[in-house]
Parts: C-alpha cells; structure tokens; sequence
C-alpha cells in the first residue's frame, strides 16, 4: 500500500516535470519580434531585389509609450512609429536574411498588411517574388498586394496623418472599396487560374491640395502640399508580367466588370442642351452586372448586362426632378453613359492590353466547363481579344433626396 | 463509567457524578427535597438551559408535591412525569454515561433519591445567533434566511418550506468527544433509497474525534478524496436545500455550523444559484450563460493570454498586438512570470481581504488596488493589459455561486498558466482535456459528475444550459427520483386565463 502510494507520487511528479523537459523552444515573447507593416520590392538597376520592410515600434504605438505624446509635431510620431528597412540581394529569402543579421529582433512576417511592388520590378515578372510568400510559412494571405508607378520603398516612406502606421492607411484605402482590393491570396488565384490574368491596385503618392490660381498659391505655398496616398487605378497583368495600367475612369468599368464597386461611388452627368444644360449628381448604391457568354457555331460571345441604382444628390440643371418624365431622362442618359464607360474599358484590356482581367474567360468557364476544357482554355488568350460584346445597362434612380426641384429651377419660378 | 447502571442510592450517584465531571465549573448540581421530604437531584449545564422553565416546571413543582405521598417507587416515576413536571420533552435512562451523555447536550437530568432511573428534561436553550441572511449567497429576489449554527433552527427552516410526512429527519451522533449532532434529511417518497441508505452508511463510519463543521464530513464521506472538484454541495440557503429535496437529494444537517451539505451534486448544480428559479427564465437563462462563460474567463484567460503571447503572436488582431507589446516593451519578465506575479498577488489580495476585520480590509483592498493596478504599471512591472486580464479573471471567479466551486477554478487556472508558458495552446489543451477526463471519471453518490451532459439524458437539459420555465418542467429530474415523475399538473401551463 505504501509502496503503491509512493509509486503514484513519484508518477505524478514525473508527469508534472514532463512538460519542462520539452523546454520552450518556440517560444517568442512579444517584444522579442520585429513587426513588419508593410514589404516593399524594388528591382534595382544591376538585377538584385531589393527589400524593404517597414517595421512597426511598439514603444511609439501604444498609449504607455514614450513618444506617442511627445510634442515634436506630427510628422515625428510618423517617422517614429516605423522605421524602413532595406537590404538587397539575389532573392528575397536573401535579402531577408541579410537584413535579419543587421537587426536585434526577429523579424516578424504574419502582421504584415501590404506588400508594394514597384513598376521594374512588376514589369520583370513576379513569379521569383510570390514564390517566397506563397511558401513562406509566416506570411499571410491577407496582406494586399499593391503596384506602384515608382519604386515601392518611396510609398514604404510616406508618412501619414490619420495613422501611425503608413501601411495601415493603404489597408484601410484598401479597405474603402474603390479599387479592387487584391490580396495575396486573390492575386494567387487570379495568376494560377487559366480563366483569368491578375490584376491589382496601383497606389501612389499624389498631392493634398489642388493648385489653382496664383492666389491659391500664396496661401498653400507648394512647399506646404503634402502628400497623401491614393488608390490611382489598376495595374493589368497578362501572366505575372505587368503590361500596363488603367487609370481611375475605366478602373471603374473594371470594377464594374468585377461586380466590385461598394455604395459611394459618384457619378456626374452632363444634361444636354436642348433639355436645359447643367449636371446632375448621383451616388450609386448598388450596381450588379450580368455576364452571359454564347457559343453559337463555335463562335464565342459575350453579353453584358448592367443594373446600376443610385441616389441623386446634386443638380444644377433645370429639370423638375418631381416629374417622372425627367427622372426618366436621367436613367437613359445615365443608362448610356454607363455603356460607353463599359465600352471604352473593353476596349483598353480587350484591344490594348490584351489581358483578360474582366472575368469573361471565368464566365465562359463556368458555362460550358467541357467546351472550356477541350479546346477554349488554350486558345482563350486570342479569342478574348476577338469576341463580340453588346452591352445593356438599366438605371434605376431611387431617391432624389430632400428637395425635388433644384434650387436654381426655384429661383426662376420666383422671379 | 462505561455500562454503569444508576443506583437507587442518591448519594452513591452523586459521588459518580461529581467524579465525572470533576473540575467543571459549568456542570451545576442542584440538591433538593421533594416536597413529600425524598431527595432529589438536579444535574444540567450552565447556560444550555433555560433556568426559568427548569425553575417553574421542575423545581417549583416538585418542592410543592407534598399532598400526595408515593405508594412505591415506580409509581413515583410516572408520577413525577406525569402529573408534576410540566416540562413538554420528556424521557428516561438508566446508564451513568447516557445521562452524561444528556445533561452534555442541554438536557436537564432528575434523580431522585430510591430511583434507579433518570428523567431527563429537555429546556436547551442557549445564545445562538438568529437567523439572519446568509453572507455567501446572497440573492436579490428569495428569501433572506440562512441557516444558522442551531441544528434544531435549521431542521424547522427546512420543514416550515416542506410540510408534508414524507420529509423525514434521521438523526445521528458523530464524534467521539463532540457527539455532534447530524441530522439526515430527504422526502422519502422522492430520494432513491439506496443514496439515503449509502448516506446512512458513509455517515455512521465515521469514527473521528470531532466534528467541528460540516467540512469534516464532506472530507470524510466524499467520493474521490484526492480530487480538487467539490463533490457534494454546501448551501446556507433553506430554500435551496428544499429545491434540491424536491429533486430527490439528501442533506446533512450538521450542529455548529449553518452549512449543510447535498448530495449526490453535479458539476452544473454548482453553477446553479436558487435566485435562478425565482426571476424570469429568459433573464436567467442568460445569466446562466454568463456563469458558464465567466467559468471558462476564470479558469483560462491568463492561460489564453500567455499562449497568445509567448507562441502565438499571429492570432492576436494586429492593432492589438501592437498596443499589447507597447505595454510589455518595459517589462522585464516573460508573460508567464508576469502573469504568474499579478495573479498570486490578486490571490493574496483577495485573502487577505477576507481575513482581516472589515475596516483594515478595506484599506488593504485599495493599497492593493493602486498598487497592483498603476504603480505596478507605472513602474513597468507589469503592462497593462495584463492587469485588464488579471481583473477580468478575478470578476469572472467571483461570479461562479459555489464558493467551493471557484476556489478550484483559481487553483486549477494556475497548473494551466504554466502548460501555457511552456507547451501554448497545446499546452492549454492538454490541461483541458485532462480536467475534462477526470471530471467524467467523478462520482458523487453513484451520480456521475457530469451528468446530465455526460452520459447525456436529454429530459434534465432544460434545467442545465438553459433554465427553462416552470411551466415546462413538469418532470422530476431523472435518474434521482424512480417513479413518482410528474412534478405538475396536467393544467398547469402559462397563461391560464386562456380558454
């Protein structure tokens, strides 16, 4: 009995001594790791990689930190709260590991939020540089994928006002809804599916203030614009190469494409002389498009079908927004407006870049699966640039908001 | 002493009697003469019995009983309990060391001078505290009794909530030198037998010096001895105790202590209080959500925190974990010790609390308070969001009704910190499923611990993750009450106005 309990005992403390023995050798305290907010990847001119991390100082974050309330300006909490990084090398893994030897801390991939790639970089293709991502077991999936016209250690610079960290404020322009938003998972997709070539933001540095006459000028001096980061359109890709870029008006045709546009968008209109002149504003708060591909005769065809709803939200023309029959115009000028937007879209991926970014190789796919499997897939690259597209598009204007008239119309009356 | 017979001699016995209780000074012998000149002997304990009655129903009857003049000794007996003691509680003996025995416990004993045979007169009265709320269950709605530490007090708060024969109250003496007074308790025609009959037994095995409160017997007669889980219940609510009798429970009533004990209990009785039945069942329901989530918040934030810390920093929100190590970049420990230091020192702080007088108590509790909370901060000893973990865990532990209850929880929250600072989350699991397998393997009274989740019986569910409403509860709880089920009527539903 006595024998049995000291036995029991003695089992016990083994059990208990079991979980030291493994020691903690994943352990890794919290301020033992470098954050990294934001990667930038630059080719440089003699064919190394260069990269760039923009690591995250806890110390100036939190609100127990030091620097958070210090007093030396706005711009200093900025440049204070990350610090960029960079070291060139054959690979990124290179790179990496060069930079880990310069720095005290690990290196710490999984918060990371963007990853910036730069126009030589993106124009020589990207496959060597996802790869490492894609692997690397560390790197998340959700960090966005961002192009720009410049060099990305320029946009790693930026400094902020709204956020301490700069790559925080291209996620949350990410996060909006005017663009794409392409994450590293999304471009994955895109780039491995044979239905589909990738496309994503393009980000660049663009002034806070406009310029206007030399009155302005004296007020804001050009030395006091600033600048401030801003989704410019969509860089297009045919296979991991970057062919070009599409500005912020047919982005939008894209995103339309895409059945991506978020409630916000605006969208002025110009009405035509004979019903008066003037503009009217509207927002729009839904919109959906259909993609209906055919195959007649062997023959591809592509018909799209757009649904747009808005609110109306400015007018300085002189219609009376009461009547029906004017609401009427508004939707078919805003009907046909909208085509031509479509139109001149296609035509710039269709004709100019030749890339497939608009998901109709995707809706064909899903179609005729067996069509696209013998045959369609690998002559998709051609045909795309080929098949006819008609497009429609209905527009529906629910609300006029508070007042029905515009206010010039009632001037008129009261006179 | 042992088996002595009382004498006839009434100075033979009195000689005994005085050897006996030598050198007690609060053992009084009260000498006198029957009114018809025989000499009578009045033996009790000073302050367990009410002098007045003794005074008017004993002594002065007896010095006034001089009209009739005793035939024979027997005759006197009944005579005496009869017709001249006026007393309500009666009873008789012959052995020295029962009448110890009883004058111990507050009888008042009579010998009188040629009789073999002691009356034993019971007047106990003492100081006992009155009944008054009881300071661990609180409740806002329900009654406002607890028990007290008088036996007989808390036997007649239980019978005024039952009235009915079938609630029976078995008494016993346990204790070698306390001869504690326990009181068994169940409605008969709802407890399984068997458990009373296993009570009864566990009970009478007993063989200790004293029993000093309930605590002894929960020890001594509790399944699993080496398990950290409280196993029968302890309530200082007569309304709950009733609750529970009417499920077809047992309780152990103990003398000394207003702590009574149930069995057999469940893991979720534990985390169920009697205010649960008295408010709205949606309301409650809720809250008893809350208790279970405050259970897990008691026994695993710190862990969590740890894990999350020192193994999983990609899990945390990346603007949290930011702020998170902001307030850890001055702090010199690992998380584990850190959170190891804050939650002994809360642990501390807590007992402290409870020892001390009321007045210094509160003093400590608020050097404790700033100390723990800001100096501590402030100094960069610990960060912040540790304190917020550290107090959240505190709050949570104090919501679990059972006192016995979340004193394991705190205990068991601190094996699982250190799984946590070694293994992580694997770690935290390990310690999880560990608990969770021995809690399976727990019995209390036959009943399985986990029951009724596990083995699951789907008709007790609605009084366990959800308290469903009485008018749907028209079934005794399973398993404890064999025949006898429907604990409503037919006609009883919500809203009877409706035709």
């Amino acid at each position: 009995m006595r024998i049995a309990v000291t036995k029991r005992i003695l089992f016990l403390i083994i059990l208990l001594a079991l979980p030291l023995l493994s020691g903690c050798w994943s352990r890794r305290e919290v301020n033992d790791v470098a954050f990294v907010s934001g990667i930038g990847i630059d080719q440089m001119e003699d064919g190394r990689i260069r990269l760039a991390l923009q690591l995250a100082i806890p110390r100036m974050l939190g609100s127990s930190g030091q620097g958070g309330t210090s007093s030396s300006g706005e711009k200093d909490i900025a440049a204070k709260a990350v610090w960029i990084v960079s070291e060139s090398g054959e690979s990124i893994m290179d790179a990496y590991r060069k930079l880990q030897e310069k720095l005290q801390r690990e290196i710490f991939f999984a918060h990371n939020r963007i990853i910036c790639i730069g126009e030589s970089m993106a124009r020589q293709g990207l496959s060597p540089v996802l790869d490492f991502f894609v692997r690397y077991q560390e790197s998340r999936m959700q960090s966005y994928l961002i192009f720009t016209r410049g060099e990305a250690l320029d946009l790693l610079y930026y400094l902020p006002k709204f956020e301490k960290i700069p790559a925080e404020v291209m996620r949350e322009s990410e996060k909006t809804g005017t663009g794409i938003g392409a994450k590293m998972r999304d471009f994955a997709e895109m780039l491995l599916a044979d239905d589909s070539q990738p496309v994503a933001d393009e980000m660049d540095v663009v002034a806070s203030n406009v310029q206007g006459s030399e009155e302005t000028a004296k007020r804001v001096p050009p030395s006091d614009i600033e600048g401030s980061i801003a989704l410019k359109g969509l860089a297009v890709f045919k296979d991991d190469k970057l062919v070009g870029w599409i500005d912020r008006k047919e982005a939008r045709g894209v995103l339309w494409f895409h059945n991506k546009t978020k409630k916000g968008s605006a969208y002025t209109l110009e009405i035509p002389k004979e019903k008066g002149g003037g503009k009217v504003s509207l927002e729009m708060i839904s919109s959906k498009t259909e993609l209906t591909p055919f195959l007649k005769e062997g023959e591809v065809g592509m018909e799209v079908k757009a649904y747009l709803k808005g609110d109306l939200y400015e007018s300085s023309s002189s219609l009376d927004l009461t009547n029906p029959e004017s609401i009427r115009l508004i939707e078919n000028l805003l009907a046909e407006d909208v085509e031509n937007r479509l139109r001149l879209t296609l035509k710039k991926v269709q004709k100019d870049y030749r890339s497939d970014i608009i998901g109709f190789g995707a809706a064909v796919h899903r179609k005729y699966p067996r069509q696209w499997q013998n045959g369609l897939n690998e002559r998709w690259d051609q045909l795309f640039t080929e098949i006819p597209v008609t497009i429609h598009s209905k527009m529906t204007v629910r609300n006029t908001g508070l007042t029905g008239s515009s206010l010039k119309q009632k001037e008129e009356e009261n006179k | 002493m042992d088996n002595q017979l009382i004498g006839t001699e009434l100075s033979g016995n009195l000689e005994k009697l005085k050897a006996a209780f030598a050198h007690s000074s609060d053992i009084i012998f009260r000498e006198f003469k029957v009114g018809n000149g025989q000499k009578g002997l009045l033996i009790f304990v000073d302050g367990l019995i009410n002098m007045k009655l003794i005074d008017e129903d004993v002594l002065q009857p007896l010095i006034a009983f001089a009209s009739q003049s005793p035939q024979s000794l027997k005759q006197l007996e009944s005579l005496v309990s009869e017709r001249v003691i006026t007393a309500a509680q009666i009873s008789t003996g012959t052995e020295i060391a029962g009448l110890i025995d009883h004058v111990l416990s507050g009888d008042t004993a009579l010998l009188l001078d040629g009789l073999a045979e002691a009356l034993f007169i019971g007047a106990r009265e003492w100081d006992s505290r009155a009944v008054s709320e009881p300071a661990t269950e609180a409740v806002i709605r329900g009654p406002r009794e607890g028990f007290t530490e008088n036996l007989r007090t808390n036997t007649s708060l239980i019978r005024r909530r039952l009235k009915t024969p079938h609630l029976k109250m078995e008494s016993m003496k346990v204790g070698r030198l306390s001869k504690t007074d326990i009181v068994i308790s169940y409605l008969d025609n709802l407890a399984d037998s068997s458990i009373v009959a296993e009570v009864r037994d566990r009970i009478r095995k007993v063989d200790i010096d004293a029993i000093l409160e309930s605590g002894y017997i929960e020890e001594l007669i509790g399944d699993s001895p080496y398990s950290m889980f409280p196993l029968l219940m302890t309530t200082e609510r007569p309304d709950k105790v009733a609750g529970c009798l009417l499920e077809g429970k047992v309780a152990i009533i103990t003398d000394n202590t207003p702590f009574v004990l149930i069995v057999p209990m469940t893991f979720y009785g534990m985390l169920q209080a009697s205010e649960d039945y008295y408010e709205k069942f949606l309301f409650m329901t809720a809250v008893r959500w809350l208790r279970f989530l405050s259970m897990i918040i008691a026994l695993l934030l710190p862990s969590v925190y740890i894990a999350l810390l020192t193994f999983e920093l990609e899990m945390i929100p990346t603007n949290l974990v930011y702020s998170i190590a902001a307030g850890r970049e001055t702090v010199p420990f690992p998380a584990l010790v850190e959170a190891f230091l804050m939650e002994v020192s809360f642990e501390a702080l807590r007992e402290a609390g409870v020892r001390l007088p009321r007045p210094i108590g509160q003093s400590v509790s608020i050097v404790g308070g700033l100390v723990i909370g800001q100096a501590a901060v402030q100094a960069g000893l610990v960060s912040a969001p540790l304190v917020i973990v550290v107090s959240l865990t505190g709050i949570a532990s104090f919501i679990i009704p059972n006192y016995s209850h979340a004193i394991t929880i705190r205990l068991l929250r601190f094996p699982i910190m250190i799984l946590a600072g070694t293994l992580g989350f694997y770690g935290v699991l390990i310690g999880v499923l560990f608990l969770l397998s021995h809690m399976c393997r727990l019995r209390s009274f036959g009943t399985p611990y986990l029951s009724p989740i596990a083995p699951l019986r789907f008709g007790d569910l609605k009084d366990v993750l959800i308290r469903a409403p009485w008018w749907r509860m028209s079934y005794r709880p399973e398993g404890s009450t064999p025949g006898n089920q429907r604990r409503l009527g037919n006609q009883t539903k919500g809203n009877p106005s409706k035709p």
